[in-house]
């Protein structure tokens, strides 16, 4: 199953290492998806809106940090929303945060874009998890 | 009777005789059985006119009177029966030779058995004149019976139509008048209406019933004339035809009618017919005439006492109404006749003194008995003073009654004078005041009362008319304005009220409150009182009108709120501040979980990479490398947590007296290298607050943090300019920082700008401590730091510590 997977994954995050972590274990499950990783989030937003990155065939899953410098990960959220419904429909959205505080987890469900909530460190069974829900 | 064949032999004697019976007022007749004449005198002429011849020739039966023939028949029979008496004959009538009836007075002697006379001697001679003279005198008597009974009816009688009714009935039994009416005018005298009437036959009454009069007949004539009409022979005299033909009908042949009047004026007649011709002779006109005047002399009689009744019972109801009045108020009255020494009290004058109510007769001044004895001075002394000369008097003065009551009486007295000016009289009211007097006094009791409460607290409560003139101000509000509250009242706002205060906005508010009548509140007044300094009222003011004047005024009450509000404030504060510090140690929790967690989440990735198969041996060295990053960020996350714990924990650390420049001289010196490479200018102002007692390494740190920042985010094309000033109040110490760079986004970071690892830029160092720190030393010190910025044009602290 995994490895018949080939969506997309983009990764926002302005923590290197976070990053690192998680484009390791998305290719160790996903050997065929590419992976496009952001630490400016201006940048991945930028990336995401561009025309020329649009994956009709498959979702692309957005992994989104919140506790960003300059730009939150609902800072991300806000942009994105004002975007057009079927580009909206291309992301599969998670927010990606080390933060344990119950306050982003249930902001994260109740967000209308927003497909879960995933805990740091990413780990192989939770992108089991998020590819099997796609 | 002698034979008139028979011879006389004295001839002389004879013609004597014959003389003395021609001449004689009596006559002499000798009848024989049969009736027929034998003989008659001479003298039968002077009795019934005709000759002897004539009277030869007579039968007494012809000529005697149809009602009388039967008692003239029993007399002859009775004479034949007894021969030789002789019989006094019935008074009868008999036929004179003019036609008129005459009466004949007769004696009659039986002499049949007499040869010589052979027949019934007669000797009869008029009586006509006595008849007549007897007949009239019995009908005065019939007149005078009439005016007598006339007169009984007047004094029993007491009504108009009972009084008509009796004359009409007395005047037809008594005064053997045929027919009698009495009948009223109209207002305008056009019609007459039959009141009272006697044998007028029941079908005739509607022609007597509101009929209208000719003015040449009866009636019309007692109106002209006002005298009573009389007519002795309705055919030929009343020259109204339908009347002479109703009188034809009903047998009236002559009549009189007589006005009544009342006060001398003419209200109506009295009527009389009579079946007789000249019935009405003089005699019978005056006793008439009479009756009719005592019969308006009753009518004047009756009226005057219906009018005395009405006036009477007017007199009686006004008399009640009185009463009635006195009761109801309270109100006595009382009159003192000075020349006998009596009082007439009412009723109620004895009810308020607690006397019988019968008693209305009481000894001239017997009132002062009952005047209570603490007023009886007063009273003594008023009563003189009206004696002195003769003034009214009114004053109050207690009364004691009988049954121990005391009651408040209000006395009113005036004196009556006579022609002279001599006073024979005083008359009075008094009023029982007793129960005004207890309210009154409860009411004065009450408004004490309520003077004492409204002295005795602490709101200030005033009353000010239109123009701002004061007509109350209680003690608290007075002494608020350095005066007593008599010294308040007419005097204006601006004659009592500190200066300072905005008198006009009072004033404009008074006026709207007194012209809308709507009731206002005003939650905060300041008001410098007369040491100037500023005091905070809570207001409320109502229109009001003072009572017994129409007269609106506005009546305030305003409450000193000084101390509550600044309390309030303070509390408000404390309670503002604790909520910060409470957000702020959510967000420190929120934060250094987070931050903790951020690296540990690193570590625990990093390691779960390397315990899976298949990395090579450059990411393993990088995963290494990247856990070694990771480890030295958890560190210095747990560093800074052990700094702030640190400053926290040092808030009672030793605080001396800091020089602010000598502060930022250190801190200068500190960085000067960066000062000088970027050309940095920090203009100082510490003139007007030199120094301020805190703790040496915070102060440094903030600066150094602020000065840090400062240069850190500057504007790439404009030397950073740094301005640092200090100020001093009463209650505070203020440092103004500001620099001339990029600025801090308030709109988009206002409430994170002192968070803890908050950064609002991008792509430069910084860990987003520094005003976290800053903020977390200035408020260790009690102080509190604010913020303003616009981007790109630079960003101003104001840091505030309180000098106390």
């Amino acid at each position: 199953m995994a490895d018949t997977y080939n969506g997309n994954f983009i990764i926002i995050d302005d923590d290197p290492i976070n990053n690192l972590i998680c484009s390791k274990f998305i290719k160790k499950v996903c050997a065929n998806s590419s992976i496009k990783t952001f630490t400016q989030p201006l940048e991945g937003i930028n990336y995401v809106l561009e025309p020329e990155h649009i994956d009709t065939t498959t979702k692309t899953i957005l992994l989104l940090d919140i506790n960003m410098p300059a730009t939150s990960g609902w800072d991300v959220l806000d942009t994105f929303t004002s975007s057009h419904d079927f580009r909206k429909a291309q992301y599969s959205i998670y927010m990606l945060s080390s933060s344990i505080a119950n306050e982003d987890r249930n902001r994260a469900n109740a967000h209308p874009l927003v497909s879960g909530f995933i805990e740091k460190p990413l780990t192989i069974a939770s992108i089991q998890d998020l590819i099997a829900k796609q | 009777m002698v034979d008139s064949n028979t011879e006389y032999r004295d001839e002389d004697n004879e013609r004597r005789f014959r003389a003395l019976l021609e001449q004689s007022s009596e006559a002499t007749a000798i009848f024989s059985a049969s009736g027929s004449t034998l003989y008659i005198s001479p003298s039968v002429k002077n009795v019934l006119g005709y000759t002897e011849q004539e009277a030869m020739l007579l039968n007494v039966f012809d000529i005697c009177h149809d009602d009388d023939k039967e008692a003239v028949a029993a007399v002859m029979k009775k004479t034949l029966d007894a021969p030789g008496i002789p019989t006094r004959g019935h008074i009868a009538r008999m036929m004179h030779k003019d036609g008129k009836w005459r009466w004949l007075d007769a004696m009659v002697t039986n002499m049949l058995h007499d040869p010589a006379i052979n027949g019934i001697v007669n000797n009869f001679r008029d009586i006509t004149e006595r008849i007549e003279a007897e007949k009239q005198l019995l009908h005065a008597n019939r007149l005078y019976a009439f005016i007598s009974q006339v007169n009984q009816a007047i004094v029993h009688t007491t009504t108009v139509k009972a009084l008509f009714d009796q004359v009409c009935r007395i005047a037809t039994e008594t005064g053997e008048f045929k027919t009698v009416w009495i009948g009223l005018f109209d207002k305008n005298y056009t019609t007459i209406n039959l009141q009272s009437q006697s044998n007028i036959l029941p079908e005739d009454i509607p022609g007597f019933t509101n009929i209208p009069f000719a003015n040449n007949g009866p009636h019309g004539t007692i109106l002209s004339t006002k005298a009573p009409y009389v007519c002795n022979n309705i055919q030929k005299e009343l020259p109204l035809q339908d009347w002479k033909t109703y009188a034809q009908k009903r047998g009236y042949e002559s009549c009189m009618v007589i006005p009544l009047k009342q006060f001398g004026v003419i209200v109506g007649s009295f009527s009389i017919y009579s079946s007789e011709y000249d019935f009405f002779n003089d005699k019978e006109v005056d006793l008439l005439v009479a009756a009719a005047n005592d019969i308006s002399f009753a009518l004047e009689i009756i009226e005057k006492t219906r009018q005395k009744q009405i006036a009477d019972e007017k007199l009686a109801h006004s008399e009640r109404k009185l009463k009635e009045a006195q009761a109801i108020a309270h109100f006595g009255s009382w009159e003192i006749d000075l020349e006998k020494n009596v009082t007439v009290w009412s009723e109620e004058a004895l009810r308020i003194y607690g006397l019988p109510e019968t008693d209305t007769l009481q000894q001239g001044d017997v009132w002062l008995q009952y005047v209570h004895p603490d007023d009886l001075e007063m009273v003594k002394k008023i009563s003189e003073e009206t004696w002195k000369d003769y003034q009214s008097s009114a004053y109050f003065h207690r009364i004691i009654r009988k049954d121990g009551d005391v009651r408040s009486v209000y006395v009113v007295s005036k004196f009556e004078f006579d022609k002279e000016g001599k006073p024979y009289g005083i008359y009075g009211v008094i009023h029982d005041v007793t129960d005004l007097k207890l309210a009154d006094e409860k009411m004065k009791q009450s408004e004490a009362n309520l003077n004492m409460i409204m002295d005795l607290i602490p709101q200030y409560i005033f009353a000010k008319d239109y123009h701002g003139r004061f007509v109350f101000a209680n003690k608290s509000f007075a002494e608020l304005c350095g005066l007593r509250p008599e010294d308040m009242v007419t005097r204006t706002m601006i004659e009592t009220i500190p200066a300072d205060n905005n008198v006009n906005k009072y004033l404009e508010q008074d006026r709207r409150i007194i012209n809308t009548g709507i009731q206002h509140i005003e939650p905060v007044v300041l008001f410098k009182d007369l040491n100037g300094k500023e005091r905070v009222f809570h207001t409320t003011k109502v229109p009001y009108v003072l009572p017994g004047t129409n007269e609106k005024v506005v009546l305030g009450v305003a409450q000193d709120i000084t101390e509550q509000r600044r309390t309030e404030k303070e509390r408000a504060n404390l309670l503002a501040d604790m909520m910060q510090r409470n957000k702020d140690l959510e967000q420190f929790s929120y934060i250094t979980s987070h931050n903790l967690r951020s690296p540990v989440a690193n570590i625990k990735g990093l390691t779960d990479l390397l315990n899976t198969e298949g990395n090579t041996a450059e990411e393993v060295a990088v995963f290494v490398q990247e856990l070694h990053v990771a480890a030295g960020k958890l560190d210095d996350v747990i560093k800074d947590l052990n700094q702030i714990l640190q400053i926290k924990n040092n808030a009672a650390e030793h605080t001396e007296l800091l020089r602010f420049d000598s502060v930022v001289s250190d801190v200068c010196l500190s960085i000067s290298d960066q000062i000088k490479n970027e050309g940095v200018e920090i203009i100082v102002n510490f003139g007007k607050a030199a120094e301020i007692n805190t703790i040496k390494s915070y102060l440094h740190s903030i600066f150094f943090n602020l000065i840090s920042n400062s240069i850190r985010y500057r504007l790439p094309d404009r030397a950073a300019v740094i301005h640092i000033e200090t100020y001093k109040t009463d209650d505070l110490l203020t440092v103004v920082y500001k620099d001339n760079g990029q600025g801090i986004d308030l709109e988009k970071w206002g409430n994170h700008v002192f968070g803890m690892y908050r950064k609002f830029h991008n792509n430069t160092e910084g860990k987003g401590m520094g005003l976290y720190m800053t903020k977390t030393h200035v408020e260790t010190m009690g102080g509190r730091i604010y913020l303003e910025s616009e981007v790109n044009k630079g960003v101003t602290f104001t840091i505030e510590y309180p000098t106390t």
